[in-house]
């Protein structure tokens, strides 16, 4: 009985945990761009959360840079299951326009599993709101996308 | 009670890139902080010496995306200066609107980061709200909301039409009623004065030492602003006043940013009803012979400052950026000694880094162990608690 | 009326200023001038502005350059030091402003500043065993290994 309570809850308030790792700064202004009033991705339940302890969705921005990647691994590791990743913007997904540079790992997915890719340079809020929506759906239906 | 060191560091639940702190505490005062950074280092410079300029033109605007429009102005400025063309004077005005465009959404932008990190998340809504008028006008001309790719090498690539101006001029008039109330807000409101009053202090003798840049020197006395030392783009062209208070404060460095959306304000207006006819592009060849140049331009935050070696083929020999915020730390860790715990993030944010704040907090006792892991939302909830606890209100 | 550039030339008489456009000043020193030539753009001309330090690989030596802002005008200071003894003097002393950029430059491409207080890595990661990114011979340490 428990169960059904619980993924309602996630899917009508999951508590998201920000993370850039490594980023020009774009996605994540668009990121919190989704949550003021023009947009307001908190009636969707959304709320950013500052640990790890309390996140159900991890939402990255950035290739992973190499000074980057054990905190990824490290905050991914905290986050209580069940977890889901979101990657928002091109250079998440794969590394984006830093493809080849020295500093750089790759996309999110080189580190840890992703759930869903929001492409874009940066997307745009409505983008990643749809992006987090889907993703909710998915896990209304039973986790896979 | 000893000396406790605490690293804060490096993801922050608000915002932008990560980086790192070390602070030495006193009981509650800071005695010494050490900057580590590189968290976001991604090693542009050594990727733009296997692109060719047009190639570049696109990744320098991501070197940051905030102030990217300052890079791609700064790039196509140098590149411009070795290949020996001048670009069209509408091209001139079309760059300098973006310009001051990017500086509205950036402090736009920066009054809401301030706000959150005092607790006063109302004028986080309200001013990502307005900035959202610039954000539009952003991507009326240039398609995108954030990296606009307007620059050509030779001039701009996109045109801006009558309907345009209409509009530009239209949401100018809207940002400054709305720059009018943040103006009151920070001058008269009780509750942003206690959190910004005498905290952060920087003397203007250490601006001057440390080589502070922006709204952060500004608000130290110091008259810099390149777009009036040495003026660029349609600056020579543009009326407007230089911002500088003498506080030396974090509210000066808030009254800084709102009085400078004025004269942005006042400098689009300019360019608008003055926008000269004529071509937007000068055609530009793909090998830039062998020379160097350099180019600064008054970002958002500062002082951002451009060198290029070319080599005589499609390629950069080398390519060297000093952002703002670089040249603010050294002036950041020397404001936040002395000052309480609880003020570090707004003392942080002030200078507007575009570098991340903090998340992780890890509490060093005494004799250097590790202690108890305390997030950094935890510390900004620890300061606005801190002065609750004094008769602080939101 | 002597115009920024014209003080410049005036204070640094006997060095080799090169004026290349308005508000664009180049001078270039041997490295054991360089203490000397910081302090007088201190002392005599009151500069305190350092805009920031780039350095190069030229393929034959290692390029310095200090850039510094006077009213507007960008005085820039090159100096170069040879690849098998890429140490310069620390300008720290003269310029606090320099501490970072000193670091910056040591860690991508192998610059020692003399007196500098505090070489710890500023941009690479701590763990970074890759060697100096900048130099022109350098290659990602996949390349190496391919290589060997």
């Amino acid at each position: 009985m428990f169960k059904g309570l619980v993924k309602w809850a996630r899917v009508k308030s999951p508590w998201i945990l920000h993370m850039n790792c490594g980023s020009c700064n774009g996605c994540d202004i668009e990121i919190l761009a989704a949550l003021i009033p023009r947009l307001d991705a908190e009636r969707f339940g959304v709320l950013l959360k500052g640990t790890p302890r309390h996140a159900d969705v991890l939402v990255c921005t950035g290739p992973v840079t190499k000074q980057m990647k054990e905190r990824l691994k490290r905050v991914y590791d905290q986050m209580p299951e069940p977890k889901f990743v979101v990657v928002v913007g091109q250079c998440g997904s794969s590394g984006g326009i830093y493809q080849g540079a020295y500093g750089v790992e790759g996309g999110i997915d080189t580190v840890i599993p992703v759930n869903a890719y929001i492409p874009g340079c940066p997307p745009r809020p409505d983008a990643i709101a749809d992006g987090l929506i889907k993703l909710l759906a998915s896990i209304d239906k039973g986790g896979k996308l | 009670m000893g000396r406790v060191k605490l690293p804060i560091g490096p993801q922050h639940p608000a915002l932008k890139e990560p980086e790192n702190f070390t602070i030495t505490l006193d009981g509650e005062r800071v005695v010494d902080v050490d900057i580590r950074i590189g968290y976001t280092h991604r090693g542009i410079e050594k990727l733009m010496e296997s692109r060719t300029y047009t190639q570049n033109l696109y990744l320098v605007e991501r070197i940051c995306g905030i102030c990217s429009y300052a890079h791609v102005e700064n790039f196509t400025q140098n590149v411009e200066e070795i290949l020996g063309i001048q670009i069209p004077k509408r091209a001139e005005y079309i760059r300098t609107l973006f310009l001051e465009l990017e500086r509205l959404h950036s402090h736009f932008l920066w009054l809401g980061v301030a706000g959150h990190e005092i607790g006063f998340d109302t004028l986080f809504m309200y001013t990502w709200q307005d900035r959202e008028v610039v954000q539009d006008l952003l991507e009326m001309i240039s398609g995108n909301r954030v990296n606009y790719a307007m620059n050509a090498i030779g001039g701009v690539r996109r045109d801006v039409c009558v309907e345009h101006q209409k509009k530009v001029l239209q949401g100018m008039d809207y940002l400054e009623k709305r720059a009018g109330y943040y103006k009151e807000v920070a001058i008269n409101e009780k509750t942003i004065l206690a959190r910004a009053e005498n905290v952060g202090i920087l003397k203007t003798k250490d601006a001057l030492k440390y080589t502070a840049v922006g709204p952060t020197a500004r608000a130290s006395g110091i008259t810099v602003d390149i777009r009036k030392d040495d003026p660029y783009a349609s600056y020579l062209d543009t009326p407007f006043d230089v911002i500088t208070t003498n506080t030396n404060d974090v509210l000066g460095r808030v009254v800084v940013r709102v009085l400078e959306i004025f004269e942005s304000i006042k400098i689009i207006r300019y360019l608008m009803a003055h926008l000269p006819a004529g071509e937007i592009v000068t055609k530009a060849p793909r090998k830039v012979p062998e020379g160097e140049s350099i180019s600064h331009t008054e970002a958002p935050r500062g002082e951002d400052f451009h060198y290029l070696r070319s080599n005589g083929t499609e390629k950069p020999e080398r390519y060297k950026v000093r952002t703002p915020t670089l040249a603010n730390l050294p002036a950041l860790a020397e404001m936040l000694k002395g000052t309480y715990l609880a003020d570090v993030p707004i003392i942080v944010a002030a200078i507007d880094p575009c570098m991340g704040c903090m998340d992780r907090v890890l509490v060093l006792k005494g004799n250097e162990k590790p202690g108890e892991l305390v997030d950094g939302e935890r510390l900004r909830r620890y300061s606005i608690k801190w002065y609750a606890e004094r008769g602080w209100k939101a | 009326m002597t115009t920024t550039e014209e003080l410049i030339t005036e204070v640094l008489k006997g060095f080799p200023v090169q004026v290349k456009r308005e508000r664009r000043v180049f001078l270039t020193i041997p490295r054991n001038d360089l203490i000397k030539t910081m302090n007088i753009l201190s002392s005599e001309l009151n500069i305190q502005h350092l805009s920031t330090i780039t350095a190069r690989d030229t393929g034959n030596d290692l390029e310095i350059l200090y850039h510094f802002l006077l009213k507007g005008v960008v005085i820039t200071i090159r100096t170069t030091c040879p690849k098998n003894d890429p140490t310069v003097d620390s300008i720290v002393s003269v310029f606090p402003s320099a501490i970072l950029y000193e670091r910056e430059l040591h860690d991508i491409l192998g610059i020692v500043p003399n007196g500098h207080p505090d070489l710890r890595r500023l941009v690479l990661p701590d763990e970074w065993v890759g060697g100096y990114p900048l130099r022109k011979d350098w290659k990602q340490p996949a390349e190496q290994e391919a290589e060997e």
